[in-house]
């Protein structure tokens, strides 16, 4: 670079050199290659896992809990009173067990249930291979499948918002 | 789960492994609970018990043990050791002693806290679980912020028992608890901490019950519905005595 540089300057002669605007416009050229330097220099300096190679081993999600809260079978009541020792007790008792069935009720319903997720993934069968590109999604959608587009477009949204999960590198 | 077969509870030993295949389902997560390590794709036991699972999602090891390791929205008995301005240092059984701020009871406000003595009985919910914090708890419920409960526990008598009896107290159909009021009038707090509060308006009964509880660890259905049985009829002939 500094080579470069000479060879610039002998072309020009000595007082043309030293006038201002010459100087500032060299000053502002070698800010700009040191910034560009150092954004090379970080970039580099930054490592990247290969995520995609090590999520999909393991498909299923497992989640760890560490308290037995949500593993009591039959409830958790804590408090009880009985034959009428403690009425407020009572009641309350009784709530909370209303309470606790509703909630199991309607975890076994949501168990029957079609979640988002298992819906993409019939379409993604029932359709076909799904577009990862952006560009693809354009081109794709402006073809004659006007039917399917909408279907499509959804699940793209969903594609790309996975994509946006991944580690990016900085720029 | 139809296509899957029925699974069976069996014992486990620390280190064991445990193969999820069979029951992974694309739908849901599994979640695994105290117990059970998940580590390089494997599961692992890190207790000794029983291998549960509910409807194939959750699994979890029933053990028993003694020593209390708080966690989060867990209801536990403490005992107040020390007061200060703004919080009671409480006494909840685990490593280190819990911290309860006196303006998380229902109703409590700069001006007007609770006065509890040193020694006094809480029934609290734990607000804070950190392996490198000391536990926090509060005695109103997380989602109303009323008491629902919790609160000082005034009177009546304190057992301690293992972690696993307090587990199976808590359930409502617990059949030591149904069958001792179908014959006494009584109250009763447990924290999951393996603390057994009970309240009665006899000593006596008092000491009964609490007699009854801790023997009724070990015993099925049918053999505690025997004791309580042979206790009430003691107790009455002692009466007349």
């Amino acid at each position: 670079m500094s080579s470069h540089r000479q060879l610039h300057v002998k072309e020009l002669s000595g007082n043309i050199l030293k006038m201002k605007f010459m100087q500032r416009n060299r000053e502002q050229q070698q800010k700009e290659e040191e910034e560009k330097e150092q954004k090379r220099a970080l970039s580099e300096a930054h490592w990247v896992l290969d995520f995609n190679s090590i999520s999909q081993e393991n498909e299923t999600k497992i989640e760890s809990e560490s308290s037995f809260m949500n593993f009591l079978e039959g409830g958790n009541i804590g408090r009880r009173s009985y034959q009428k020792f403690n009425n407020a007790i009572e009641k309350l008792a009784e709530e909370q067990m209303k309470e606790q069935k509703v909630k199991k009720i309607e975890e076994n319903e949501q168990k029957d249930s079609v979640s988002d997720k298992e819906m993409v993934d019939r379409y993604k069968k029932d359709i076909g291979i799904l577009p990862t590109n952006k560009n693809e999604k354009h081109s794709l959608s402006t073809e004659d499948k006007v039917e399917n587009s909408n279907k499509k477009q959804k699940l793209n949204s969903k594609k790309s918002k996975d994509i946006s999960k991944e580690f990016i590198k900085p720029e | 789960m139809s296509e899957t077969t029925e699974f069976q509870p069996y014992a486990i030993l620390p280190g064991e492994t445990i193969s999820l295949d069979k029951y992974k389902n694309d739908k849901d997560v599994i979640k695994i609970g105290p117990g059970l390590l998940h580590e390089k794709q494997q599961v692992t036991a890190i207790k000794a018990g029983t291998l549960k699972n509910h409807n194939n999602q959750k699994w979890w090891i029933d053990s028993s043990q003694r020593r209390y390791v708080p966690s989060l929205n867990e209801h536990v008995i403490g005992k107040i050791i020390a007061k200060t301005q703004d919080y009671f240092r409480v006494d909840i059984g685990s490593a280190h002693s819990a911290l309860l701020s006196t303006l998380a009871f229902e109703g409590a406000t700069k001006r007007n806290k609770p006065n509890l003595e040193i020694g006094a009985l809480v029934y609290a919910r734990v607000s804070l679980a950190n392996k490198d914090m000391e536990p926090e708890l509060e005695c109103i419920s997380a989602t109303t912020g009323k008491a629902n409960g919790f609160g000082e526990l005034k009177d009546g008598f304190l057992i301690k028992c293992s972690l696993g009896l307090c587990r199976s107290l808590l359930n409502p159909n617990t059949p030591i608890l149904t069958a001792l009021g179908e014959h006494f009038a009584f109250e009763t707090a447990v924290g999951m901490n393996g603390r057994v509060w009970i309240n009665t308006p006899d000593i006596s009964n008092t000491i009964l019950l609490s007699n009854a509880i801790k023997n009724s660890e070990f015993l099925s259905a049918k053999e505690i519905k025997q004791m309580v049985k042979e206790l009430v009829k003691q107790s009455e002939d002692d009466m007349e005595l």
